[in-house]
């Protein structure tokens, strides 16, 4: 059993507030929705989980999860297809995506949660743009499907945080809407002051 | 087209100089140099011309999850022989790297021949074919994975493949292999590296088939884009950024002991700048001049 204070990074006198700060950050970093279709989800999953049982050894005097983030999007979850969509899930969980994928290309019939899964077997593969055309077409075709769009959602987020840690790392242009943003602000700081930086606003 | 071609291997592997700190450009440096020495040691002194960032970082990366400290020292460097400057130890990575850099400058060189039949290459295969023999008998597994990929990729494009995913994906299985090193011990690193090299592969191969669809239709070259027959640009930048995050999430698995800051200065800003720098049309240095020396 490892250290938990060695696993959330924090000192040994650390207050409950550092501790859940570092625990917040280490969730964030590790959660499996950071992992969907990746075919190092089982490490994450680990490393999640470890996090998880330090944090709650940590602040066990309160009484366990509190506040910690739980579960993840599985594929195999709330499938209500077929018997072959299940057994495809599965074989797709498994990473064993050859099988599932000649599975798919006998179908005759191709709904919503055949692209879906289609799609899944492109993005584990690391074929991304495929895998996303795909699960973009499953929406598509079945706009209230919670769990495609809820997939569709997690692969548009991953795509977001990279750009913001970039952005956060110096790496963002100041575009117009950031000047614009930019100038309101510092227009309203005037007023408060007693100036008027632009006239008209 | 090929990635072979063009004015360097890659070229989009890069740091992003601004945002790097002093420190962490002189380490990022240092290796650079420790790969150009230990390819000067071991493969003779002119085969150090066709040095790149790429074989850099790969050091960099595998050093990221060796316990081994890297020892860094003072050398005379000829491109700069009034000063010494600090480059990296000779090691088991910084070798490896350099013999990866050597096979690499060595297919490049038979795709020039068989693509361009070009003149250079001719000349350079003589040159580099005995060297070419030592890396191979260092590591004939690599060697063979090498080679066959390739060859996959010379096939799918002959045949006018029009799935860029499909192409791409055997350039990342090349880089894959090359990430793949028994010389990191622990399993779990291995797959991690595995799959970032693959990313990495994958990533290079559209961004360079993206940026040189014009030139292949003029010349009626082979480009996956070409073949495919329309894409969106706006839809395929995202699939690259997703490729990128997933790249990214998965460094963080690695929990790397040193070299952090660098890489992800590289991964975040170095990658996405040559993102940018390809989707926004700008012709001017998409690519990093390989074998430039640092200043």
């Amino acid at each position: 059993m490892k250290d938990p204070y060695e696993v959330l990074g924090v000192p040994r006198g650390a207050t409950q507030d550092e501790i859940k700060k570092a625990y917040r950050k280490l969730a964030k970093q590790y959660h499996p929705d950071n992992y969907v279709n990746n075919p190092l989800a089982d490490l994450a999953a680990e490393k999640f989980k470890e996090i998880n049982e330090a944090y709650e050894q940590l602040s066990g005097n309160q009484g366990g999860t509190q506040g910690s983030y739980q579960g993840g999007y599985q594929s195999g979850g709330q499938t209500t297809g077929a018997g072959n969509f299940a057994q495809i899930r599965n074989l797709i969980n498994m990473g064993r995506l050859e099988e599932a994928e000649r599975l798919l290309d006998q179908m005759g019939d191709r709904p919503a949660e055949w692209f879906f899964l289609k799609g899944s077997v492109f993005m584990r593969r690391g074929w991304h743009s495929q895998g996303l055309n795909f699960i973009q077409q499953a929406v598509n075709m079945e706009p209230h499907n919670i769990e495609y769009r809820t997939v569709l959602n997690q692969y548009m987020n991953q795509t977001r945080q990279y750009r913001n840690v970039g952005t956060g790392m110096g790496g963002g242009n100041m575009d117009a809407c950031d000047c614009c943003q930019s100038m309101i602000c510092a227009d309203c700081c005037c007023e408060c002051m007693g100036g008027d930086l632009i006239r008209c606003c | 087209m090929t990635v072979m071609g063009g004015n360097g291997l890659f070229g989009y592997i890069r740091i992003h100089k601004d945002e790097l700190k002093i420190k962490d450009y002189n380490l990022f440096k240092a290796y650079y140099c420790g790969v150009c020495q230990t390819i000067k040691k071991e493969y003779g002194f002119p085969a150090r011309y066709f040095l790149s960032y790429d074989a850099a970082f790969l050091a960099l990366m595998l050093s990221s999850v060796s316990p081994e400290p890297v020892t860094v020292k003072p050398i005379r460097c000829l491109a700069n022989p009034l000063i010494r400057r600090p480059a990296a130890e000779k090691d088991a990575i910084l070798s490896y790297a350099a013999s990866v850099n050597v096979l690499l400058v060595w297919f490049k060189i038979i795709d020039d021949w068989k693509d361009n039949h070009s003149l250079r290459s001719l000349f350079l295969m003589p040159f580099m074919v005995g060297k070419r023999n030592k890396a191979r008998k260092r590591f004939p597994e690599l060697y063979k994975k090498m080679e066959a990929s390739l060859g996959e990729l010379s096939v799918l494009e002959k045949a006018g493949c029009d799935i860029p995913d499909q192409v791409a994906g055997v350039f990342g299985q090349l880089m894959e292999d090359i990430f793949d090193t028994d010389l990191i011990q622990t399993e779990e690193k291995r797959r991690i590296l595995s799959r970032c090299g693959y990313l990495l592969g994958r990533f290079i191969y559209i961004l360079d088939a993206w940026a040189d669809k014009d030139e292949d239709e003029q010349k009626k070259a082979y480009n996956p884009f070409l073949a495919s027959g329309g894409q969106d640009a706006g839809t395929l930048r995202l699939s690259l950024e997703y490729t990128l995050g997933e790249l990214a999430n998965n460094i963080v698995l690695l929990n790397v002991t040193k070299n952090k800051d660098i890489i992800d200065n590289v991964i975040y800003l170095g990658l996405e700048k040559s993102l940018e720098n390809v989707f926004s049309g700008s012709k001017n240095k998409v690519k990093e001049k390989q074998h430039e020396r640092p200043i």
